[in-house]
């Protein structure tokens, strides 16, 4: 049986938070280099004084408002990452005993693998939505015909792994 | 990874993009005058009295001290495994205590499933879901593989673990994943020269 949660793929803010945990380090050796320096271990001076004085009489000035709209818009895409909920991964199996997650791109290859030995199929394509299995195949024959045994071939192919309906398309091998 | 660190970070993710956003529509604001009224230049004046004060330079040194600790706990939580590796088997008692190591387990239930079944390099390792423990075996199915022979096959590697161990006490997850590319094919040799 499957238990929760299912597979997902990694959380975008991992990686934000990752680096905000270096911003907090770096914040952090500011602070402790400047009592170092007002304890005269160090030559230079204290760098938060310094960067006060460089900042402190700034006016309005492009940059500014440069700097203001590209942190808004990085912001915004933040805003977006930490919101997000994590992308399911894969579909469960069909057998509700075993604890079976099978990814779309997997289910995809063995429709096309199973699509491309069916006979009278020159090429074969699949995509898997989130609601069926699309197939498309090229063929010169009867595509009727070869819509019904591809159709029969995937199904086949992925009993077992999904439940999904298979869709199946046929174009002329000349398109 | 535990839920809470990735709450964590996802907390964290929020407040530096609010933040963010803050700035930009407040720097904005201060060039075009759109809500608040500003001073003509930023005046810093307070901020740097108060780093001539005799204890500013302490109080930055702790305040850092702490920020690294806590930079560093954040950084490495990322990397240390939340999972326990071992399971204390219910025949243990007082007088000894019987402990299995579930990632050679893992490895074990790994090698046995690639062997049984058309899914390559599969990996076995451990993690925690809710209070259970869960050993993951992850591979990349055959393109001819088929589904049946698969769902039996991971049926099988499942009776064979809760034969050894009880069920509600580890569980058995199978991923499966695209199909290995190919190699890239070698290049025909080219024609032997006639000297």
């Amino acid at each position: 049986m499957t238990i929760d949660p299912p597979p997902k793929a990694m959380a975008g803010s991992v990686v934000i938070g990752g680096f905000v945990a270096l911003l907090l380090i770096a914040a952090g050796v500011v602070g402790i280099h400047d009592l170092v320096a007002e304890l005269g271990w160090v030559e230079d001076g204290a760098w938060i004084a310094a960067a006060l004085s460089e900042v402190d009489g700034t006016r309005v000035a492009r940059w500014v408002v440069a700097a203001a709209v590209a942190s808004f818009i990085v912001g915004l895409a933040l805003l977006l990452v930490a919101l997000k909920p994590r992308r399911r991964t894969h579909l469960a199996g069909t057998d509700d005993v075993i604890d079976l997650w099978v990814s779309r791109s997997a289910l995809a290859a063995l429709a096309v693998d199973s699509a491309e030995r069916t006979p009278w199929v020159a090429l074969a394509s699949a995509r898997t939505r989130s609601r069926r299995i699309d197939v498309e195949v090229r063929t010169a024959d009867d595509e009727e015909r070869v819509r019904q045994a591809v159709g029969a071939a995937v199904h086949a192919r992925l009993d077992g792994l999904t439940e999904l309906p298979v869709s199946v398309r046929c174009k002329e091998l000349s398109q | 990874m535990s839920r809470r660190l990735v709450a964590l970070d996802r907390f964290a993710c929020l407040v530096l993009a609010l933040a963010l956003v803050a700035a930009g529509l407040f720097g904005l604001d201060w060039a075009y005058r759109l809500v608040f009224d500003y001073p003509d230049a930023i005046d810093l004046e307070p901020a740097l009295d108060l780093t001539t004060t005799p204890w500013w330079a302490w109080a930055t040194g702790c305040a850092g001290a702490v920020l690294v600790a806590l930079g560093l706990w954040w950084l490495l939580s990322h990397a240390r495994r939340t999972t326990p590796s071992t399971l204390r088997l219910p025949d243990s008692d007082p007088t000894g205590a019987l402990q299995v190591d579930l990632s050679s387990v893992a490895d074990t239930l790994a090698k046995a499933f690639e062997a049984g079944t058309p899914v390559s390099d599969v990996q076995g390792s451990t993690r925690s879901i809710g209070p259970r423990h869960v050993i993951e075996l992850t591979g990349h199915v055959d393109a001819r593989a088929e589904g049946n022979s698969i769902s039996e096959a991971a049926r099988e590697i499942i009776d064979q673990l809760h034969e050894a161990f009880p069920p509600d006490g580890v569980h058995c997850r199978i991923i499966l994943n695209k199909p290995r590319a190919r190699g890239l094919v070698r290049p025909a040799r080219s024609t032997a020269r006639v000297h």
